[in-house]
This record gives structure tokens, C-alpha cells and sequence, in this order.
């Protein structure tokens, strides 16, 4: 299967265990994440609710099982949004 | 009003309509359960094992369809539960499950009784929680029962400090959840719900194959309907038996490893596929590049990653199964497929299910069909994993959704009896059996004493052939008979009934069955009967590992004496 590399950008709630979570899913499916990023954490205005953490992901892998993994990250409770930016130009 | 951290978990199980809780009490949970006390519409249920709790809520959960819940102290309690959390995991069923946990201080540091629990349990459950705030407790629990019973069910765990149930905070319940994560599709979407209602007016030779999702929606009349109406056959997963009438003349059976022959050859021959609550499990689909090889396949299920997860799918429709049924109803016109249907009727003649040989030795498929009769088809039935299980599947017939309650996923053996109790415990007013195999039963003999602690009228059928006998089918048929650890010794099981105070009969002639089964339908409380069955049967149909469904290999024995039943099923018209 042809492997290319993908940057996943993931907005999660930003809560102890959660990176935790998105790792045993790459892990799972045996993905070896190449770089992960935990960007700053945009605060909600209810104060006493968690803010959200946006996390850049990038892996190698077939697009296919990339595809199934990314719908795994979405399942878990915590996240809020995946987005697969590899097309993208970065600002 | 200010309440202990216990207080607001009891408050939170009887908002969510909580009545039973199997569970095991601990040094971690001597609050907890000191606060049951406050609690006496809470009712408890002491088992012998944690895994019996789990699983003893997995079949109290399938049984009414309610949330079951499940009690364990830290560390090896809590870890005992993981089987059953995991089998909870992949059948798709709402379990809550509570732990204890060493006090916040101590997590961390290996203390007695410590471990990481949520991290153990992090891939097994649909949502976990560790609570280190009493402030938060009240709205983990509200969450937790959410996301236990919609969308996609599954198990969740919350873990409690001990310190945390014992500090104090005012009680608010929340009304509502806010997890801005979760938030499932119930709705199909209208284009794709389109494409399948063409698809069908379209089709030849149509074929629905039902899962679990049917029963867990409740989409039995709408899933009759779009079958009679556009008159489509329907097979079914093991999860799916009874989610469509099995005296229905357009049910096929069961599909799959163990599955009916014109059920399985009816995928390979149709031309339009609907899997509706279903995930194509391998045992369900056996080789996937020979799977349903001349059909468009719809693919309607409520978890977005199970769409294009094991099989193609040409449609995909992400929603709740009942709602999306509905909006294709709406649809749908009447068809006939009569050239596809008589396909189907000269398999079903050829290749019938019902045949039990005939011969002097006690059959296992011959004591279910009894069970069957003699039960009039009214029971629950659970069951292990193994050959008792797919005999159990093929040869009680089930007309009602959450009759049978197996382990489809997981393929936990142990699974029977807790499940049994947990569903007679919530199902009182049903006849309870649990049909397990003598290795299946070992596994969770202990739950027996549970069972006559609480006078749960559960009956008990071992299909005692003496080994592992699935394992050994496979190592006759593919290891060239080399019986590695199969062969399994057991102890007087009509004994170990009277040690446990309840009555007990071994059966080992045929004209002993009828009468064995009337005397435990008979008797008011827990029953077991040891059927000492032909060491050697197997199971058939059977596609063998890695093989098309097409493949499908029949018995043997029964080409040598083909010997037609006279049980015939009731057959209702359409």
C-alpha cells in the first residue's frame, strides 16, 4: 500500500489523559507519529468548563487506514474535530 | 444541600432510573457501600467475581434494555471487571461500571491496591473517568449514563478516590450534558437515503442482513415493513437473532461461519446488500474479497467508523437505524421478487437447518430443540461461547429481540451464567436458561452461589460433551484430529448443584430430556441439568477459516443418514 505523509490537526478539549487517548489510537494501528504539536489552549468564555487545545499531528501511512484512524480520533469523546491539513498551505 | 461524594453518586444512579447493581465490595468502597445503606431502592447484588458483575450488567442491560451497572474496589477488583467491560465493548451494550480507587494522595505510587484502571480500561470502554474533584462527580455521572445509552452504547467506567466519596459539596444534577465531542448523527442524510430507495426499487435480488443496531433502536416494525413491503429477505448476525421474527417466512437464518446455508449463499448470489446495525464482522463475512462479490452494498449504522471498516460500501448512511428506516419507508414502493425468493425456498429445501439425525446417542442440537419445545419459545436464553453457543443460535427459534443473549464479539466463555442472572434479575417474570458448555460453565461456576443467594430462578442446561469442543472441531478438521488441551474433565455438576442447595439432574438418554426440562420449568428456583451429549458432534454448517461464505461446509454424517424432523416451524404469511 502506498504510504505518503499526512499532518492531522485535532481540536480537543483540553482535559488530562486526552493525548493519551489520540496515542493508542495510532498505536493501535501500529502508525508511528512522527511529530505531535500541543498548541496553546484557546479559553473558553465559561469559566468553568475546560478550553480547547488544537494538536498537529503528523504521520506517515497508507491514506486508507489514515482515513479509518482519523474516524477512531473523532469517535473519542474528548475531541471535538479532526482535520487532515496536509493539502494545505501553512500560515 | 451538601452531600458526600457517595451520596452524589447514589443520587445520580436513582435519577438515572438506576434499580439493581452488581458489584463486590473493597477497602476502596466501604463508603460507597456504606452509604447503600441510604439507599434501599438501590438494590444490590453481591457476586462471587467481579467479571460476574460485568457480565451479570451486560445481560441485565440486553435483557431490558436498560443501563446495567456494576460495582468494583480498586486494583484487582477493578481489573477482574475488564473482561466483561471489553465484552460490554464490543457488543455495543450500556454499562456503567464504578470503581474504587486508592485516595487521591496515594495514586501514583503503587499503593496497595493501586491501579490505573482508566488507563487499563482506556481502549475497552467507550468513555472513562477518573474523578479527583467531588465538585465534578455529580456531572460525570450524568454523562456517563448518556453516553452509555445513546448513540452507539457502550460501556463507561468512572473511578472514584476513596477520599472523594467521602468529602462533602452541594448537590446539583445537571439536566443536561455538554460535550462538545459527542455529538452522534441520528439523522441519514437525505441524498444517500435517496440512492437507497432506488437501489431497492432497482434491485433483483435484494437481501437485508440485520444486526444488533435493530434491536438496540427498536426498528423491528419498520425493518418488518420495508422487508414485506418491498419483499426482501432478511438474514441475520448472531447479535441480530430475533430482531426479525424468525418464524417469518422471509427470515433466512443466521449468516456467517456457523450461519445457514441459504442465508450465506443468498449474500453471495444477491444483487443489492443492505447491512442495517451491523459492523461485517469476520465471522460474518468470512474471506472479504469473495463477500457479497455481485452486490451494490448499503450500509446503514449509527458509528461513522464502522462505514468502509471491514467491506466496501457503495451507500453509506450514518444514523440512528430506526430514523433512517423510517425516512427510506417513506420511499419505498412495492416490489416482488419471486424468481429470487424461489431461488432462496429451493436452498432452504436443500440445505435445511431443521434436520437432527436421527440416531440412539444424545445430540446436543436434539436437547436445544426440547429446550426450544418444551419452553414453548418463551425463554431468555444466554449463553457461553463455543459449539453449545452456535446450537443454541441455530436451534431455539427466536420470534422476540433480546431472547438471546451471547457473546457475539468478544467470544467470552463464562459469559452465561452472570448474564442469565443479571437478566432473570431483571426480568423476573421470564423464564430464564442458561445453555453453556461444561468448559464455558467452569469458567464462572462460582456466580451459582449468587444465584441462591438471591433465589434467581435461573435453569441451567451443560451441553457436557466432555471438551473444548470448538477448539477440538477445529483441531479435528484442520489439525488432523490433535487434540491439544481440549480434552477437559469437570466435576459432578449435579453434585455441585446440591452443594449449593439447589436440585440438580443428569440426563443421559433422550426419552430423559423432555421430562429433565418439565421438572426444571417445574421447580420455582434455580435448576441444573447436566445433558452428557455425544462427545464428538459438530457444529455444521460451518465456513471454514479464510474460506468464501459460498464454501460452506455441510455435515458430513448427515448426507450418510438423511433423516428429515418432523418439527416444523410455524410459519406466519406476509
Amino acid at each position: 500500500m502506498p504510504t505518503s505523509k499526512h499532518i492531522l490537526l485535532v481540536l480537543v478539549e483540553d482535559k488530562p489523559g486526552v493525548l493519551n487517548r489520540m496515542a493508542s489510537v495510532f498505536r493501535r494501528r501500529g502508525f508511528n507519529i512522527q511529530s505531535v504539536n500541543v498548541l496553546e489552549t484557546i479559553e473558553t468564555e465559561d469559566a468553568g468548563r475546560p478550553g480547547l487545545t488544537r494538536v498537529a499531528i503528523v504521520v506517515a501511512g497508507s491514506a486508507s487506514i489514515l482515513g479509518q484512524v482519523r474516524q477512531q480520533l473523532e469517535k473519542i469523546v474528548d475531541v471535538v474535530r479532526v482535520s487532515d491539513i496536509t493539502a494545505r498551505d501553512i500560515e | 444541600m451538601k452531600m458526600t461524594g457517595a451520596q452524589i453518586l447514589c443520587e445520580g444512579l436513582v435519577k438515572e432510573g438506576v434499580e439493581v447493581i452488581f458489584g463486590l465490595p473493597g477497602g476502596a468502597v466501604i463508603p460507597l457501600y456504606d452509604t447503600l445503606l441510604q439507599y434501599p431502592q438501590l438494590r444490590h447484588i453481591l457476586v462471587r467475581h467481579e467479571q460476574g458483575a460485568a457480565h451479570a450488567a451486560d445481560g441485565y442491560a440486553r435483557a431490558t434494555g436498560k443501563v446495567g451497572i456494576c460495582f468494583a474496589t480498586s486494583g484487582p477488583g477493578a481489573t477482574n471487571l475488564v473482561t466483561g467491560i471489553a465484552n460490554a465493548f464490543l457488543d455495543s451494550v450500556p454499562v456503567v461500571a464504578v470503581t474504587g480507587q486508592v485516595a487521591s494522595h496515594f495514586i501514583g505510587k503503587d499503593a496497595f491496591q493501586e491501579t490505573d484502571i482508566t488507563g487499563i480500561t482506556l481502549p475497552v470502554t467507550k468513555h472513562n473517568y477518573l474523578v479527583l474533584d467531588v465538585n465534578s462527580l455529580a456531572g460525570v455521572v450524568k454523562q456517563a449514563f448518556h453516553l452509555a445509552r445513546t448513540g452507539r452504547p457502550g460501556p463507561v467506567l468512572i473511578d472514584i478516590p476513596r477520599d472523594v466519596f467521602l468529602e462533602q459539596t452541594e448537590f446539583n444534577y445537571p439536566d443536561t450534558v455538554d460535550l462538545p465531542g459527542y455529538k452522534p448523527t441520528l439523522q441519514g442524510h437525505p441524498t444517500q437515503i435517496k440512492k437507497v430507495a432506488r437501489a431497492i426499487s432497482e434491485a433483483k435480488r435484494p437481501l437485508l442482513i440485520a444486526g444488533r443496531g435493530v434491536t438496540i433502536s427498536g426498528a423491528y416494525a419498520e425493518l418488518k415493513w420495508l422487508a414485506e413491503t418491498a419483499q426482501i429477505p432478511v438474514v441475520t448476525t448472531l447479535l441480530g437473532v430475533g430482531c426479525f421474527p424468525e418464524s417469518h417466512i422471509l427470515n433466512y437464518g443466521m449468516v456467517g461461519m456457523h450461519g445457514t446455508v441459504y442465508a450465506n449463499m443468498a449474500i453471495d448470489h444477491a444483487d443489492l446488500v443492505m447491512a442495517v446495525g451491523m459492523r461485517f464482522d469476520d465471522r460474518v463475512t468470512s474471506k472479504i474479497s469473495a463477500f457479497a462479490p455481485h452486490a451494490h452494498i448499503v450500509h446503514i449504522d449509527i458509528d461513522p467508523a464502522e462505514i468502509g471498516k471491514n467491506v466496501r460500501v457503495d451507500v453509506p448512511i450514518v444514523g440512528d437505524v430506526r430514523m433512517v428506516l423510517q425516512e427510506i419507508n417513506k420511499l419505498v414502493t412495492t416490489h416482488r421478487h419471486v424468481g429470487w425468493l424461489e431461488e432462496l425456498e429451493t436452498w432452504r429445501k436443500e440445505h435445511p437447518m431443521l434436520g437432527i439425525r436421527d440416531t440412539d446417542g444424545l445430540l446436543p442440537q436434539y436437547v436445544i430443540r426440547q429446550i426450544y419445545e418444551t419452553t414453548r419459545g418463551e425463554a431468555i436464553i444466554a449463553t457461553g461461547v463455543g459449539q453449545h453457543q452456535m446450537w443454541a443460535a441455530q436451534h431455539y427459534y427466536y420470534d422476540k429481540p433480546n431472547a438471546l443473549l451471547s457473546s457475539g464479539g468478544l467470544g467470552t466463555m463464562g459469559f452465561g451464567l452472570p448474564a442469565a442472572m443479571g437478566a432473570k434479575i431483571g426480568c423476573p417474570d421470564k423464564p430464564v436458561w442458561c445453555i453453556d458448555g461444561d468448559g464455558s460453565f467452569q469458567m464462572t461456576i462460582q456466580e451459582l452461589a449468587t444465584i441462591v443467594q438471591e433465589q434467581a430462578a435461573v435453569k441451567i442446561a451443560i451441553i457436557n460433551n466432555g471438551y473444548l469442543g470448538m477448539v477440538r472441531q477445529w483441531q479435528e478438521l484442520f489439525y488432523k484430529q490433535r487434540y491439544v488441551a481440549t480434552p477437559i474433565s469437570c466435576p459432578d455438576f449435579v453434585k455441585i448443584a446440591e452443594s449449593y442447595c439447589f436440585p440438580g439432574l443428569r440426563v443421559q438418554h433422550k426419552e430423559e430430556v423432555v421430562p429433565a426440562i418439565e421438572q426444571a420449568m417445574a421447580h420455582p428456583g434455580p435448576f441444573l441439568i447436566d445433558f452428557k451429549v455425544d462427545p464428538e458432534e459438530n457444529v455444521y454448517p460451518m465456513v471454514p477459516p479464510g474460506a468464501a461464505l459460498a464454501e460452506i461446509l455441510e455435515d458430513p454424517k448427515k448426507k450418510v443418514k438423511p433423516i428429515s424432523d418432523s418439527t416444523s416451524l410455524p410459519v406466519s404469511n406476509i
